[in-house]
């Protein structure tokens, strides 16, 4: 299994979410035939949350999120783009959960498991 | 703006206005002058404009997008109505849309616009800035390609020679300035029926290391783009709603994709680097308050688009609060 390398993918700059999509479709491709799928951040240096809106949040869509803890690794990642991982999958979570008329308290039980 | 009609004179069928233009400045009372003279020009749109700077001793970053924003406006709605009517014969004659009356400027400020760029833009003829990757007044009029922002932000404006700051903090900023960007060029440049530019004015002041820049779309607005959106009448409200994390009129993404961390992310930035943060939009301004709760007020007059404004404290003593990540949010990785 390969890392994928977010830099070869995107550049330096994380921030759009025409790069998030790019990322996206990697992980979808590796996501059935790994156990694990890692991304690895070193040498970006930007991040923005359309990136990861449409990176890692869209795939709240379809997994809940210990499916995604349970599969994707991030290496390399600065302490921003953690920060903003985060809380673009709590924005996320609280967004699917909206529109399937699921409540935020799905979203709790989620944080106490953490 | 009506004490301003003193000056009105009639050429050519159109009224010729002059503004007398106060001191501008990035505060409340700036911000509510400011409104009220997109309010006053917008409601009349069809005159000439003559802005008087003899009674203007400065001018910052808010103003300078608000004025250059009015410039833009009124050369557009002018082309439109010239396409209507044609380039006939009347149309070699037609008077200048917009002038500068830059007589009675001092000094200091006849020199910070041109080196900030302003009138490249707006009135060449009053001096242009020399430098390309001067750090100043800018017209967008596409949207720039992500890398274009990032680098003009990084070897622009942001470099070392200038600035002295840690790599993260940089990276914040920028990070924190594209949001900015972003949240305009959706509702600014995309679906705007005036075809209008999203103005930007940004510098660094090196005795405060501090950052400023202002960021305007006359395209609607916040206000209006919610109306539209929601069921929320209230003008208020409908701002309110927009500030609220998670909350997103759509207006550059697909529908399943959740958006709306924009101003939510300038917000915990501004408040733990200690900055300022100001959203000015039709008839209401929000700014943050020390615990990081939005403050609306209504201003006078009406800002037909949205208008952003951000001071950043460029100081790595700053930085350590964000890395504290006091901001409250799920841990998951």
């Amino acid at each position: 299994m390969n890392p994928i390398i977010v830099k070869r993918l995107v550049g330096v700059n994380a921030i759009s979410m025409s790069s998030g999509r790019k990322l996206r479709d990697e992980i979808l491709r590796e996501w059935a035939g790994s156990e694990k799928v890692v991304v690895n951040f070193e040498g970006v240096e930007v991040f923005a949350s359309p990136f990861f809106n449409s990176g890692i949040g869209f795939l709240l869509k379809d997994n809940d999120i210990s499916q995604l803890q349970g599969k994707l690794v991030f290496e390399g990642i600065s302490d921003h783009g953690l920060r903003l991982l985060n809380l673009v999958i709590d924005n996320a979570i609280r967004f699917y959960a909206d529109s399937e008329n699921k409540t935020v308290a799905g979203l709790n039980e989620v944080k106490k498991d953490i | 703006m009506s004490s301003n009609k003193s000056g009105v004179l009639n050429t050519q069928e159109k009224e010729r206005i002059r503004i007398p233009l106060p001191s501008i400045r990035d505060d409340e009372t700036g911000y509510d002058y400011l409104s009220k003279l997109v309010s006053f020009v917008m409601s009349k749109p069809e005159s000439l404009y003559i802005f008087d700077f003899s009674r203007c001793s400065t001018i910052t970053h808010n103003g300078l997008v608000v004025l250059g924003g009015i410039c833009n406006y009124l050369k557009r709605y002018e082309a439109g109505v010239t396409l209507t009517r044609g380039f006939g014969f009347g149309s070699f004659f037609t008077p200048i849309k917009v002038s500068f009356d830059i007589s009675g400027m001092n000094s200091i400020l006849k020199e910070r616009l041109q080196v900030l760029g302003f009138w490249n833009y707006v009135f060449p003829d009053h001096g242009v800035a020399r430098n390309e990757n001067y750090i100043g007044y800018r017209e967008h009029e596409t949207v720039l390609e992500d890398s274009e922002i990032i680098a003009h932000l990084q070897d622009g404006w942001l470099t070392d020679e200038k600035v002295s700051l840690s790599e993260a903090l940089k990276g914040e900023i920028i990070s924190s300035i594209y949001e900015v960007f972003v949240n305009a060029y959706g509702h600014g440049l995309k679906d705007n029926p005036n075809h209008q530019s999203v103005i930007s004015c940004g510098y660094y002041e090196p005795k405060e290391k501090s950052l400023s820049l202002s960021v305007l779309d006359l395209g609607g607005g916040i206000v209006n783009s919610v109306q539209s959106y929601t069921s929320i009448s209230s003008k208020e409200a409908a701002l309110k709603w927009a500030l609220e994390v998670g909350n997103s009129t759509r207006t550059d993404s697909p529908p399943d994709v959740p958006r709306g961390l924009g101003f939510g992310i300038l917000k915990d930035f501004i408040m733990v680097n200690g900055g300022v943060l100001r959203i000015c939009t039709d008839s209401y301004m929000a700014t943050i308050d020390s615990s990081g709760r939005y403050i609306t007020e209504k201003v006078s007059g009406c800002i037909g688009g949205t208008l952003v404004s951000i001071t950043v404290r460029c100081d790595d003593k700053h930085y350590r609060l964000v890395s504290e990540d006091k901001v409250p949010t799920g841990k998951y990785f």
